[in-house]
């Protein structure tokens, strides 16, 4: 509580601090909002800014962009019916009818609220929740830490969009990838192909811009660049009182979904979001009115993504897995400042975690006010010419991976993994586990051999209930889909043979 | 089937790294499997898993009669996204020799009239002028905010 308090008064009266989280949640709100830049892009490429700056302001300036972009991407959803986000997929259902009948003001007010009551419940359940975890996470030891680096990898290929082999294909890819360089134990040093620039291992940085940034664009340059006219009929921005009240069932429900969803390692906002909505859907007694510019079907989806926002930092911080791609490029960020996200970090560094308390409620608290005040000019920069925005973000990719060791190296990292994100997108490989593979590889690979140096046998893996458990689960979860096309192939046999 | 070879092909050269550096051997010392043990363990994974997906594949598309096309790799959809690699591969030779600056502006030059193009723009005499002024401001402007926003030295 007191460095909770010490953190507040620190944030709120530096104006250093402050500026950078304005900054940080505008930009946020700019590129979220835009089509076809992504969280996780937004964040790979704001990334290198915040190298020089201090660990605390550089959470506060990345929690921004996070949560800015975050709410962004509902703004063309309602806007353009395009969602800049795959959190607000589901927001443009009921949010772009509405904007079609001229009040696109009245859904992105209630998107706001929604997304600020959603923010705060995530807020609260990720200083309830992280600490009990991280308590618990006190328990792990050597193995305990291998076999849910192995839980979450597995967790994470599985839940990628796409085709699960491939997604756990493209994990274990990931994973070599992280062995890349010197070995922290040996220090010997493994597919360097000679390069000694690759002794010192492949830096998250160009590998994220490569393939959450350049593979993006070269995607986009692969035909017209589209300019869909926004909705430009603003309108009245705030709806009746009343009606916004009797909305709050649906607010708290689907909060409490995405907040839990988030925690889940792997689930992500994609999937707390689907699970809100569909929620609602199925309670709400007007069934039909639900994708017709219904605004309780805005307020599931908005509600369920931005409670899952401070769901997916629980595991992040507590356990140092990664909730989806946008928690896992923010690991990224903490190993840069030399911290290792780990029950540990709760114990070693208090003030650090209050830090990000603060920082997430700020910058929940300053998209809101933001976004209230510039509901309209937001509108209009969805109208700008794209050709500003992608030159700048090429550029942003190239300096960014340059800044990171001031080396031009990493910008031939980056221009690779660009490329090999661009081949993996077109054979239908998912990219995002082989980030997963890369951040979660090193720690796998270090927690398993010390294992096996201190305990010197693989039965120590089935003698302590922890792993035994998570080895368990993970061994169901990476069965499931060979189990579903069984029965997908029974099912099928069964109607094929009443047909006959 | 591509997909598959891609990852065999990944498998083959991860295994050619590993299997012939003849230090990494060292490594392995009392209850420790040693540096290649995680790597050997990713290299077959690729390897057998990029044959399964390669036998599964043709099985399927025998079942079908024969391979259909996926319309994803075509010169049409593919040359642009070839040329930015190009030109950035350049950028990054160039860097060194003239200066980040130059580099980036150059680079920029060509790449802003390319997305005005592929987003319908015409090219009008305020145009030509208007773009020029966009991509220096932009290159420049990044340049800029690195430099001496944060202290990157550019060559």
């Amino acid at each position: 509580m007191t460095e909770l308090l010490n953190a507040s008064v620190t944030i709120l009266t530096d104006p250093t601090t402050m500026a950078l989280a304005v900054i940080a949640t505008l930009v946020g709100i700019i590129l979220g909002a835009l089509p076809g830049i992504s969280s996780t892009m937004t964040l790979a490429v704001l990334l290198p800014f915040s190298f020089t700056m201090e660990p605390g302001n550089a959470m506060v300036f990345l929690l921004g962009a996070f949560y800015g972009s975050a709410w962004g991407g509902s703004i063309s959803a309602i806007l353009i019916n395009i969602p800049g986000t795959p959190g607000s997929m589901l927001t443009q259902l009921d949010g772009y009818p509405l904007a079609k009948r001229g009040q696109a003001g009245v859904a992105l007010t209630y998107a706001l609220i929604a997304s600020t009551f959603g923010g705060i419940v995530g807020w609260f359940g990720l200083v309830i929740f992280a600490p009990m975890l991280a308590k618990a996470g006190f328990a792990f030891q050597s193995p305990e830490f291998a076999v849910l680096m192995i839980f979450g990898l597995s967790m994470l290929a599985y839940a990628s969009p796409g085709s699960t082999f491939l997604g756990i294909m493209s994990g274990i890819f990931g994973l070599m990838l992280g062995t890349v360089g010197l070995d922290m134990i040996t220090n010997l040093s493994r597919f360097d192909f000679g390069i000694t620039r690759l002794t010192a291992g492949i830096n998250i940085v160009p590998f994220a811009v490569g393939i959450f940034g350049l593979t993006e664009i070269m995607r986009l340059l692969e035909q017209p660049i589209k300019i869909d006219k926004a909705a430009t009929q603003i309108g009245a921005i705030w709806p009746p009182l009343r009606e916004v009240v009797r909305t709050w069932a649906t607010a708290v429900r689907s909060s409490l979904v995405g907040l839990i969803v988030g925690i889940i390692p792997a689930a992500g906002t994609a999937v707390a979001v689907s699970m809100s909505y569909a929620q609602e859907k199925k309670i709400y007694e007007k069934k039909e009115t639900f994708g017709d510019g219904n605004p309780r079907g805005i307020v599931a989806a908005e509600t369920g993504n931005n409670a899952a926002v401070g769901g997916a930092l629980v595991p992040l911080l507590t356990l140092g897995i990664p909730g989806d791609t946008m928690t896992a490029v923010l690991v990224g960020a903490l190993l840069i400042h030399g911290l290792q996200p780990g029950p540990a970090l709760f114990s070693e560094h208090p003030d650090f975690i209050a830090t990000i308390y603060v920082a997430l409620g700020l910058t929940i608290i300053l998209t809101f006010i933001l976004s209230l005040g510039l509901t309209r000019v937001f509108a209009k920069i969805l109208s700008a010419p794209p050709r500003i925005l992608y030159l700048g973000i090429l550029i942003l990719c190239v300096t960014g991976s340059y800044a990171v060791q001031n080396s031009v190296f990493d910008v031939i990292l980056m221009i690779v993994f660009g490329a090999v994100g661009y081949l993996f997108v077109k054979l239908g490989i998912p990219t995002a586990p082989m980030m997963f593979g890369l951040v979660l590889g090193p720690l796998l690979e270090e927690n398993l051999r010390r294992t096996l140096i201190v305990y010197g046998d693989w039965t120590i893996f089935a003698q302590r209930p922890i792993t035994a458990v998570l080895l368990i689960i993970t061994f169901i979860v990476l069965a499931l889909p060979f189990f579903g096309n069984v029965r997908e192939r029974l099912a099928q046999a069964e109607r094929e043979a009443g047909a006959d | 089937m591509a997909a598959g070879a891609v990852f065999l092909i990944l498998a083959l050269i991860g295994a050619y790294s590993i299997y012939f550096d003849p230090y990494l051997d060292i490594g392995k010392a009392g209850n420790d499997p040693g540096p290649t043990f995680i790597p050997w363990i990713g290299i077959f994974t690729l390897g057998f898993g990029g044959i399964a997906q390669m036998v599964v594949t043709f099985i399927q598309s025998r079942k079908v009669g024969g391979f259909t096309f996926s319309g994803e790799f075509v010169l049409s959809k593919m040359w642009l996204p070839a040329a930015l690699v190009a030109s950035l591969v350049g950028l990054q030779m160039a860097m060194k020799p003239i200066g980040f600056l130059n580099a980036s502006l150059i680079f920029a030059l060509p790449w802003v009239f390319i997305l005005h193009w592929r987003a319908g723009g015409k090219f009008t005499q305020r145009y030509l002028i208007q773009l020029l002024v966009e991509a220096g401001l932009v290159a420049g402007g990044i340049y800029y905010l690195f430099a001496y926003g944060i202290n990157v030295p550019f060559p």
